[in-house]
């Protein structure tokens, strides 16, 4: 496929989401004007489209891991408990240590707790050959009791740390730091998988596995690659929530992110039956979704009927991409055509 | 399509295990089964009365087996069902929500084991579903929360109010006691009132996105526990304004860390819910194996603390 087509296909995938991110921004600007409202408080720049960028973070992180994922036919279960996991460590290790010996031991720690996530489901699937939604769903569970245990068998973890505070609180350029790092991780992912063959790996590996085999394919290294992919940056994202808020939560930190994340990847149009996928849509649906989220709180809507329009905003752009409703919708303007004719 | 089922069956199989594994403790002795359904983690009020009722039956020499729904209520309902099945002695259930309950606690009476609800009530026709409610007065705490706020500020405020879990009974009853205060007195409204889920990070969340309406002015932020408060305080300080001056912030619970907020000056009052319940649940126990009768309704009493009590108050705070 030349470069011109690839780009314009890449478009078709992204105008659905960059519509409706439009479309949000439009009825904001009608319905809540202030929801533009951005001032300067420290050198800090505040606003709801500020904190809607922060909070997407969570979805994104995980989002793009989970994309990978998906683009192999799998999908992760276990990123949010990957996130606790990584919150644990983090909070483990400036509970136990001071200073730059935190940083020191939390970063390498994270990491590594996040690959050994990664890693264990992707054994599961590529080498026994376990669904992965068998095994994910089975680390999603079990691996809450583990960062139970990192934290010293307590539920919830609080710490004080000058460096985390400032990743998860601090300003740099006037928007928070924790926007900054996470767009350098995701440029950092989109470069690794479409600068080297990785993404043609992974799509082939999602195609089609028998024959992706076949063609000479490391499957069962592409599988365990994006599953330890998903770990660390669902872990990271994890470090960044225990940095926010000065505490690690077994059962709150990354609760329900995997919904999140499978939802940010559908809504950036890539499909679950694997192969293509775009990361730029998946950072979009991102954004889609917390800008949802805040937009609602904005207006006053109370939180637990925010899962309703998010719902209805994915079915919504299924549907426009569904090639039955598109055909239906060019037979029916052909025949009005025909009839005007 | 053999390996899902093969995948299947040992999960079952682990399953059957692990249920038997706990099962297998009935034959110990004729010690008493207690089972107890707590409804989550998701506070450190819950973390300590979890605690409370695990150290309590253990000293009271009981066999507990203890599950956690964390936040699911069906969940919590087939937990329940669990402990029928294993045949406890007795049932103790902390309900996630007030509704759907008469099943399976109509199974219990049927089965005769008898239930005893800890800190939330539910809603029911039937009052012999259950022995015994050991609870504080959620009303009774929102009232306290408002008085205070009255007492303290004459002027008159503008509220927002960060409530607990949508359906839980102390979300309800907290919401209605402060109303039920602040609607008798002039110069008080509720200008904006979001849930929280109990959580901190939550807490934080709906705060920052409050302080950033526009369309909102406030002065008192009253949460329904203590960690929306501490989640709710940090947003505050954020943004660059100083809680217990420019705003007000006051809860109910009185976690540790509530107090050693109140001793920084950022929290300005809290009411105690007490959560160290298991010493009552155990006595209440011996008293239901004994035959003896207990109240329908025990009430555990609370206590409200301002930040000038805190310092004193700290060091003797267990949870």
């Amino acid at each position: 496929m030349n470069q011109k087509g690839s780009l314009h296909q890449l478009m078709t995938r992204l105008i659905w989401p960059i519509a409706a991110v439009l479309l949000l921004l439009l009825i904001n600007a009608v319905v809540n004007p202030g929801f533009y409202h951005l001032s300067v408080t420290d050198g800090q720049l505040r606003g709801p489209l500020v904190l809607t960028l922060q909070l997407s973070v969570y979805i994104m992180l995980p989002a793009l891991g989970m994309c990978l994922v998906i683009a192999t036919r799998g999908v992760d279960l276990s990123v949010g408990t990957a996130a606790a996991i990584g919150a644990a460590a983090t909070a483990w290790a400036c509970t136990s240590y001071a200073g730059g010996a935190a940083v020191a031991v939390a970063v390498p720690a994270v990491i590594g707790a996040g690959l050994l996530c990664g890693l264990f489901n992707g054994v599961m699937i590529s080498k026994f050959g376990i669904q992965p939604i068998v095994a994910t769903l089975a680390f999603m569970v079990a691996g809450r009791g583990i960062a139970r245990l990192i934290m010293g068998n307590t539920t919830q973890l609080q710490f004080e740390h000058a460096t985390f505070d400032w990743l998860g609180n601090g300003t740099l350029l006037g928007l928070p730091v924790i926007v900054w790092v996470s767009a350098a991780v995701a440029v950092g992912v989109i470069v690794l998988v479409r600068v080297s063959a990785l993404g043609m790996l992974i799509e082939a590996t999602g195609d089609n596995p028998q024959s992706a085999r076949l063609a000479g394919v490391p499957v069962a290294r592409v599988l365990l690659l994006v599953y330890a992919l998903a770990g660390v940056l669902s872990a990271v994202a994890g470090l960044l929530w225990a940095s926010n808020y000065h505490l690690s939560h077994a059962v709150n930190t990354g609760k329900y992110w995997e919904l999140d994340a499978i939802m940010a990847v559908v809504i950036g149009g890539t499909m679950l039956t694997g192969g293509r996928f775009t990361l730029l849509g998946t950072v979009i649906g991102a954004v889609l979704i917390q800008l949802l989220t805040q937009m609602l709180q904005a207006i006053g809507v109370d939180s637990d009927v925010t899962p309703l329009y998010k719902g209805l905003i994915v079915l919504a752009i299924c549907l426009v991409q569904a090639p039955a409703l598109r055909q239906a919708l060019a037979d029916y303007l052909q025949r009005r055509r025909e009839l005007t004719a | 399509m053999s390996s899902l089922r093969t995948v299947l069956m040992l999960i079952a199989g682990v399953g059957l295990l692990l249920s038997v594994g706990c099962g297998g403790g009935s034959s110990s002795g004729g010690s008493v089964v207690v089972g107890f359904a707590q409804g989550g983690s998701e506070s450190s009020w819950r973390e300590a009365e979890t605690k409370s009722i695990q150290d309590a039956a253990k000293d009271a020499g009981y066999d507990l087996r203890y599950a956690n729904a964390e936040g699911r209520p069906d969940q919590q309902v087939s937990q329940v069902r669990g402990f029928i099945a294993q045949g406890v002695d007795v049932i103790v259930v902390a309900p996630i929500e007030k509704t759907g309950w008469e099943d399976v606690l109509n199974e219990a009476k049927d089965a005769g084991i008898p239930v005893v609800l800890v800190d939330r009530g539910i809603d029911t026709q039937d009052e012999s579903l259950y022995a015994t409610l050991i609870a504080s007065d959620f009303v009774e705490e929102g009232r306290m929360a408002a008085q205070w706020l009255v007492d303290n500020k004459p002027g008159g405020a503008r509220i927002v109010e960060l409530s607990g879990t949508p359906g839980a009974d102390p979300a309800i009853d907290r919401k209605k006691g402060f109303a039920e205060i602040i609607d008798e007195h002039d110069g008080f409204t509720i200008v904006e009132s979001q849930s929280a889920l109990f959580e901190q990070a939550e807490g934080k969340n709906v705060m920052n996105a409050l302080l950033l309406r526009a369309d909102l002015e406030f002065d008192v932020v009253y949460a329904h526990n203590d960690d929306m408060a501490l989640g709710a305080i940090e947003a505050i300080k954020g943004a660059g304004l100083d809680p217990g001056e420019d705003i007000i912030v006051i809860s109910i619970d009185g976690v540790k860390a509530a107090f050693e907020s109140m001793v920084a000056g950022d929290l300005s009052a809290t009411v105690e819910c007490n959560p160290l319940l298991g010493p009552k649940v155990m006595e209440v126990i011996g008293q239901l194996m004994d035959d003896e009768d207990v109240p329908h309704r025990i009430i555990s009493e609370d206590k409200l603390y301002e930040a000038s009590q805190a310092a004193e108050a700290l060091p003797t705070r267990e949870y």
